[in-house]
């Protein structure tokens, strides 16, 4: 089974407008004052005019007024409020929403939601909705990026490609719709051009959050970032609030970890947790084994949707509930992304055996990840375990292992292993396996080697071959020295169906 | 403090006036401190006085500039409120006469004074009086705002501050614009012209909201005015100003008060915004027989995005940019065609 977990970088997030506005990573970075000096509402005319004559115009006129000038603890403006709240529908509809969020909202806060599912028949009914708008307001770069990720998620990639280009074009000095755009592209395996996006725009020279991407995602590249000196500057500035300079931090931690810098970039790893987003707290959760210890706090519940962190922590102390949950939430909040659909499968096939959940999962992200690699192996392996050998093989066939030299070349080959041993032939089987295992010890995988190995022995002792003996103990040799929780807890798999088939390993 | 102009009532004035009583005390009109008064006329005619407080800006931190700028607003206003009356403004609040009046023999006893129409009240009050308010009321209200708008615009005058309490009803059937102390003249340097809001800042466009100052004249004063337009439509029908209902769907963090940035970086934001403020707007219109027009006049007067406000029409050929003579157009159409439906 493929899990995604190597060569992390800080690409930006991808949420829709309101999500990521709620999230505060739309505000300015600077930490300047708010350039218009506003009165307070017991200075406008409609304050005095209310006491005057207390009726319901005037205190419409009041809520509104204060409202934009963002005085709404004056007691005038609370009695004016609930004197709306108390005329029912005598007051119209959009003053009674307002009075509400005045009189029972937060209204220092965006709403926020956790991330939860969301089906392709409701994504098609957003979007068509969002399409509605859209006759009505082709300016409106924002509704184009949203309509962009939902076409994403659906893997209606050229009309995503339209929407996105559509929202480029109308504003490429927007941060949300700049890292909207790189996030698409590098999406689509088009990280030149992402590149290119970030590099043209103005914002690239004044908004740390544009200069986290290009560094992100040159690194990403393996291309040598371009804005690094500046963002070095940047990070070191008090410019820029500790928020907005969190994931520019990140970047330029793992391009130095990267670059064998680890005390620089334990530094800058820990920079970045000062006030973080989540993106950067699974950056730190990631690199921690690389780094050392960054003293991350166990949940980190203050950061909202940090579920990828979450998720890496509960896989890495064998919390395989806390790492399910979180890694299910981090897939809906990231729909399109293979990643988190990579750890939820591997989950929910390696360690909990739900190949049918796991196959659910697969399905619906190759729909907006067609081709993907790792993601057809892992749906291959759940489709074998559920018995459906034709439809596996069928979708095997599609990928040539060796096409690409990336770590889903050892699963392929692994789990064309597997298909040969249900399919009863166990010696190509093997030697699939055994090829697999080879490979990783080449790319010095221990993790990867010890996993083939340990479903190797699970195949020969299904098969009941003669060779089980040997490979099982094969798999105790490779298993046994890796402390990874998800290796040994197949092993401990491993030893009790050899116990049960009276099996001993010298 | 007793001041002078605030003792007018019961004083017989020049031209056969007498100061019946004070309205609603001291009042900021535009950053003109005064006293407004009910008057009367020897033949019985009734008007409204707004008598100048030279005694406050004496206890300004810099009297002598208060002053200057109290007396530069007051003729200011007085000769916008003569030009309108020369070039017969019928939907804008008329001056009646000018004038002063000595109250008491100490050097600031002299109190100078404006006296103009005065109205059965303003557009709150016309509304919250009504029991039920009919539909063709409100076009035709709107259709005389913006004939006041643009007999105005037609003189140069931008009046930058058209808000529910500077729109007053005469009788039942005649709304006018008031207040031109925000007005800025074309040409001509206005008292408020240094000021980042020439009008009420809860009512103001976003552009000047979020720090914008469009270099040019047209774009900046008649740009505002068309907005306010937009706005007093929207406010007719949902009770509130476009901006707070525009506000209302943005994000907390980017409101003016918090926001730090640029106008053009939040300018995205608003178009957002804007399109959810103007689904909202269209829904709280009752008739469909008016909705989409009405909606379509919004969405091109309150335009967050300056450089597209106006008319589209407005755009090609030599029409300037900020004419509201389409929009007069179609709000009395509008209003007939509620007239004959409610016939």
């Amino acid at each position: 089974m493929f899990l995604p977990r190597a060569n992390r970088k800080i690409i930006p997030r991808w949420r829709d407008f309101w999500t990521t506005a709620a999230l505060g990573q739309l505000t300015p970075a600077s930490v300047n004052s708010p350039k218009s000096a506003l009165p307070s509402a017991s200075e406008i005319e409609a304050h005095e005019a209310w006491h005057i004559k207390p009726t319901l115009w005037h205190a419409l006129d009041l809520v509104g007024a204060a409202f934009v000038i963002g005085d709404l603890a004056d007691p005038d403006v609370i009695s004016a409020a609930k004197f709306l709240e108390g005329r029912g529908e005598d007051c119209p509809s959009p003053a009674r929403l307002l009075v509400s969020r005045i009189l029972h909202g937060d209204e220092d806060k965006a709403d926020f939601n956790e991330a939860s599912h969301v089906s392709n028949a409701d994504i098609k009914v957003d979007i068509h909705f969002k399409r509605r708008r859209l006759n009505e307001e082709p300016r409106n770069s924002i509704l184009w990026t949203d309509v962009a990720r939902l076409y994403t998620s659906l893997g209606q990639q050229e009309k995503a490609l339209h929407a996105i280009q559509m929202s480029w074009n109308l504003a490429p000095d927007n941060r949300f719709v700049v890292r909207s755009v790189a996030r698409f592209l590098v999406h689509i395996g088009d990280n030149e051009r992402a590149l290119r996006v970030l590099r043209a725009t103005e914002l690239n020279q004044s908004d740390p959050w544009v200069v986290a991407a290009e560094i992100g995602v040159s690194s990403f590249s393996n291309k040598d970032p371009r804005l690094l000196k500046l963002g070095r500057r940047m990070v070191d500035s008090p410019d820029f609030s500790e928020f907005a300079k969190s994931e520019l931090a990140s970047a330029i931690a793992t391009f130095e970890l990267n670059e064998g810098n680890r005390r620089s970039a334990k530094k800058l790893f820990k920079q970045s947790l000062a006030l973080p987003t989540e993106n950067s707290v699974a950056q730190a959760e990631w690199a921690s084994g690389q780094v050392g210890d960054l003293h991350l706090p166990p949940d980190n519940r203050n950061v909202p949707r940090n579920y990828e962190a979450r998720s890496l922590h509960g896989f890495r102390v064998g919390d395989w509930e806390t790492a399910l949950v979180n890694a299910e939430g981090w897939l809906y909040d990231q729909p399109f992304s293979s990643r988190p659909a990579g750890v939820v499968s591997y989950l929910y096939s390696t360690i909990l055996e739900r190949y049918q959940d796991a196959a659910g999962i697969l399905r619906s992200s190759l729909v907006s990840n067609p081709g993907d690699r790792g993601l057809s192996n892992n749906l291959a392996f759940a489709l074998i375990n559920l018995g459906h050998l034709e439809e596996a093989e069928s979708l095997l066939n599609r990928v040539d292992p060796r096409a690409a030299d990336d770590l889903s070349t050892i699963t392929l080959i692994a789990t064309g292993g597997l298909l040969a041993y249900r399919k009863g032939f166990p010696e190509i089987g093997r030697n699939l396996y055994l090829d697999a295992i080879d490979l990783a010890k080449r790319k010095s995988n221990s993790h990867y080697s010890a996993m083939a190995a340990l479903h190797l022995a699970i195949e020969e002792i299904r098969a009941d071959t003669e060779s089980k003996a040997l490979s099982l103990k094969i798999a105790d040799e490779l298993a046994l020295p890796v402390d990874e929780p998800d290796v040994q807890y197949v092993h401990r798999r491993l030893k009790a169906m050899a116990a049960a088939a009276k099996l001993v390993v010298e | 403090m007793s001041c002078p102009a605030s003792k007018l009532r019961g004083l017989a004035l020049s031209g056969g006036w007498t100061a019946d009583k004070e309205l609603t005390g001291l009042s900021d009109t535009g950053g003109n401190f005064s006293y407004t008064y009910q008057v009367t006329h020897e033949d019985g005619r009734k008007a409204f006085l707004k008598a100048l407080d030279y005694s406050r800006a004496l206890r300004a931190p810099d009297p002598p500039a208060a002053l200057q700028a109290l007396t530069a607003a007051y003729l200011f206003e007085r000769n916008l409120l003569q030009t309108c009356k020369s070039r017969r403004m019928d939907r804008v609040v008329q001056s009646v006469d000018s004038g002063y009046v000595v109250v008491d023999q100490t050097d600031l006893g002299r109190v100078d004074y404006l006296i103009l129409e005065i109205a059965d009240s303003d557009v709150r009050s016309f509304l919250s009086a009504s029991s039920k308010i009919q539909l063709a009321w409100v076009l035709r209200s709107l259709h005389h705002i913006a004939t006041g708008i643009h007999q105005l615009h037609s003189a140069d005058i931008a009046h930058q501050d058209v808000k529910p309490s500077n729109v007053l009803v005469f009788g039942k059937a005649v709304s006018k614009v008031a207040d031109l102390g925000s007005a800025s003249l074309k040409g001509a340097s206005s008292p408020r012209d240094d000021r980042d809001f020439a009008g009420d800042p809860a009512y103001a466009p976003p552009e000047l909201l979020y720090g914008y100052r469009d270099p040019d004249w047209n774009a900046r004063r008649f740009g505002c005015d068309a907005y306010l337009l937009g706005s007093m439509i929207v406010f007719m029908f949902t009770g509130l100003n476009a901006t707070s209902l525009l506000l209302s769907k943005m994000a907390p963090d980017h409101h003016p008060r918090k926001w730090t940035g640029t106008y053009r970086e939040v300018l995205p934001y608003l178009q957002d915004a804007f399109g959810l403020a103007l689904s909202s707007f269209a829904a709280s219109i009752p008739a469909e027989l008016v909705r989409s027009d009405l909606r379509d006049m919004v969405s091109f007067l309150c335009e967050p995005d300056i450089s597209l406000r106006g008319h589209p029409r407005n755009r090609v050929g030599h029409t300037a940019r900020f004419s509201l003579e389409r929009f007069l157009s179609k709000l009395d159409l509008l209003a007939r065609k509620a007239e004959y439906s409610f016939r």
